[in-house]
């Protein structure tokens, strides 16, 4: 029976290796679509285009091992809790790289138009702190950190700000009459891609978190929508009585 | 040349790994190699160590992997390249890669880059030792990359400086020659004769540059810094009103350097033109010194343009511009920054650059005071 752990235990620390060069290619796939982006490297774009399909069929693979090991495993405690977050956090990485290809596809959009340079110098910044975060959402994950991935939420935050001064200064440009609106809707919604990767690697600090401790951040909001909906019951049971 | 060094390394490379695994393995099979004879001889387990520390001293990475168990042995070079990292799980994968289609094709080799931020390249190079052992070798070649990409850009971009007015002239003379109208005829002359000033600007720099190389000085002394400051400023003030620029000096310390006074002022100049030449009108450019005990430095501020970080490392290479379309438009030669950078070393001290796109850029130079030139308290 130790043996049987033993042999699961060790393709458990296979499948955490495989999310861990999911998470690197990611890291990759981030720098690699802003160049493209700020370059025009149509070559570039394709392919990462294409190199999109081999994260997609790792993603695939890593959940199907994920599901075997549900199925005929029956894990419990940190290694069900593994297991499952692992799925989760698989969807996270994919849908980022999703994303890195989506900036290579407005930048094809956008191919030949000329970007201010303060968008530039915006997006390179909003480009190295979501690589940041991707970076530290994997450490954590990688080293069993909980206190690091706890912090990548508030990492989030300077992203965020990055993302609404981009927005702001999108308008601003157009209003000089430096950018066509088509440039400027597709800038805009580049810049979402960008907000949106520093979302999910807050989100694979979240599902470390819950590895290594049990919680969620959404735990929380969770309780709190319980107590509410029991307050709300308890006055309506108290009127109809 | 190369190629025959790789070869070597790759044979001694392969010898010393087949002697440790004849050791710990034993001979499994097929023909007899050299290796197995060497483990014949039956080596001690001293032999092996120094076999493993001598793998430490090779200038690439090495990693031996066998089938059924995980890569066994992994050099110093290696074991730094290949790790936790992001950058070295995108090698490791690579290397697992290579060894599978090694192990299924013989030979191979490979080259990757990894996107960073910075950008690194890789080789890698495999060879199969026996049925199930394969040998991967991995070489950083980053700086020989950048190196090359210097070369050619370096060529490319002298082509294009020189023979952009040379081609100019040649198309102007040629237009002169059939035009009747006098008015035209001049227009065409005064263009002629700005090109070739910016031909003898080229020239000019490149000489400049040359002689600052050498590191050649007649005129080496002390140099109070604030002075060269002010000199600069007064030489661009009419420069920077043309353009509706502010410059701005703060900070005036009065320190002294040992150094070229002149050399000192081209450098100085050189940075201060660029801030100007980038900046928008209505904006500033700010030139603050700051004194420490050991230290002279002295930032140039602008508002303008910026530079990408990317291109922070490339911009003190000669003739190499961020936006090459915008280069006509700027003016210049494409040597000021290089010369600055060349300046600065020959007064051994360091420039550093902060700035992003659409931020404006600060170059903030470094010069080292001579001990004896400092005036605080010994303690």
């Amino acid at each position: 029976m130790d043996e049987l752990r033993k042999t699961f235990h060790q393709e458990l620390d296979h499948i955490r290796d495989q999310v861990i060069r999911l998470g690197a290619s990611v890291i990759e796939a981030v720098p690699r679509a802003t160049s493209v982006l700020l370059s025009g490297d149509l070559e570039g774009a394709d392919y990462l285009v294409q190199s999109d399909d081999e994260i997609d069929a790792r993603a695939v693979e890593i959940e199907d091992q994920c599901f075997r090991h549900l199925a005929l495993q029956a894990p419990v405690a940190g290694d069900l809790r593994q297991l499952v977050s692992i799925i989760k956090i698989t969807g996270e990485l994919e849908r980022s790289a999703d994303l890195a290809v989506n900036i290579c596809k407005g930048a094809r959009r956008i191919y030949g138009h000329d970007i201010d340079p303060v968008l530039r110098g915006l997006i390179t910044k909003m480009s190295e702190q979501a690589q940041q975060l991707f970076i530290s959402a994997t450490d954590a994950f990688e080293t069993s950190d909980a206190a690091k991935a706890a912090a990548i939420d508030d990492m989030d935050s300077f992203l965020d700000g990055l993302h609404r001064q981009f927005i702001q200064e999108i308008f601003e440009c157009h209003a000089r009459g430096k950018m066509d609106v088509q440039v400027a809707v597709q800038l805009a919604i580049i810049g979402r891609f960008y907000e949106r990767i520093g979302d999910h690697a807050v989100n694979v600090g979240e599902r470390t978190q819950f590895i290594l401790t049990g919680f969620v951040p959404e735990h929380r909001g969770a309780a709190r929508f319980k107590a509410r909906h029991a307050n709300d019951s308890q006055s309506s049971t108290d009127l109809t009585a | 040349m190369m190629t025959a060094v790789w070869i070597v390394v790759c044979s001694l490379v392969g010898v010393l790994i087949g002697t440790i695994i004849a050791k710990k393995y034993g001979a499994q099979g097929g023909a007899v190699s050299p290796l197995q004879t060497v483990a014949t001889e039956a080596p001690t387990p001293v032999v092996d160590a120094q076999l493993l520390s001598a793998f430490d001293f090779l200038p690439i990475g090495v990693v031996i992997s066998r089938t059924g168990s995980n890569n066994l042995l992994r050099n110093k070079i290696a074991r730094e390249i290949t790790g936790v990292r992001h950058v070295d799980v995108l090698v490791d994968e690579a290397v697992e890669v290579l060894v599978k289609e090694t192990l299924a094709a013989g030979e191979q080799s490979k080259s990757f880059q990894v996107a960073g931020p910075p950008v690194r390249y890789f080789n890698l190079h495999s060879q199969k030792l026996d049925d199930v052992g394969v040998v991967v070798t991995i070489e950083d070649t980053t700086d020989r990359v950048r190196i090359d990409t210097v070369r050619t850009d370096f060529v490319a971009n002298l082509s294009h400086e020189l023979k952009t007015p040379i081609g100019g002239i040649a198309a102007l003379g040629d237009t002169m020659m059939d035009e009747t109208d006098p008015l035209v005829i001049r227009q065409l002359a005064e263009r002629i004769v700005r090109e070739s000033f910016r031909m003898a600007g080229i020239v000019d720099d490149l000489l400049d540059l040359s002689r600052i190389e050498f590191g050649s000085s007649s005129e080496w002394g002390r140099v109070n810094i604030s002075n060269v400051v002010r000199e600069v400023v007064a030489l661009l003030k009419d420069n920077a009103h043309r353009r509706n620029v502010e410059l701005l000096i703060s900070g005036q310390s009065d320190a002294e350097v040992l150094g070229d006074r002149s050399q000192l002022v081209s450098a100085f100049s050189n940075l201060v033109e660029n801030a100007i030449k980038y900046s928008e009108p209505n904006h500033s450019v700010k030139i603050v010194e700051t004194a420490a005990q050991d230290f002279v430095s002295v930032a140039v501020v602008d508002q303008g343009l910026g530079i990408a970080p990317k291109d922070h490392e490339r911009i003190f290479e000669r003739f190499y511009r961020v936006d090459r379309a915008r280069s006509r438009s700027t003016g210049g030669t494409g040597l000021g920054l290089s010369i600055v950078k060349h300046v600065v070393d020959n007064h051994g001290g360091k420039i550093e650059v902060h700035s992003h796109e659409g931020e404006g850029a600060t170059f903030t130079v470094v010069l080292p005071r001579p001990k004896e030139m400092t005036h605080e308290p010994a303690n």
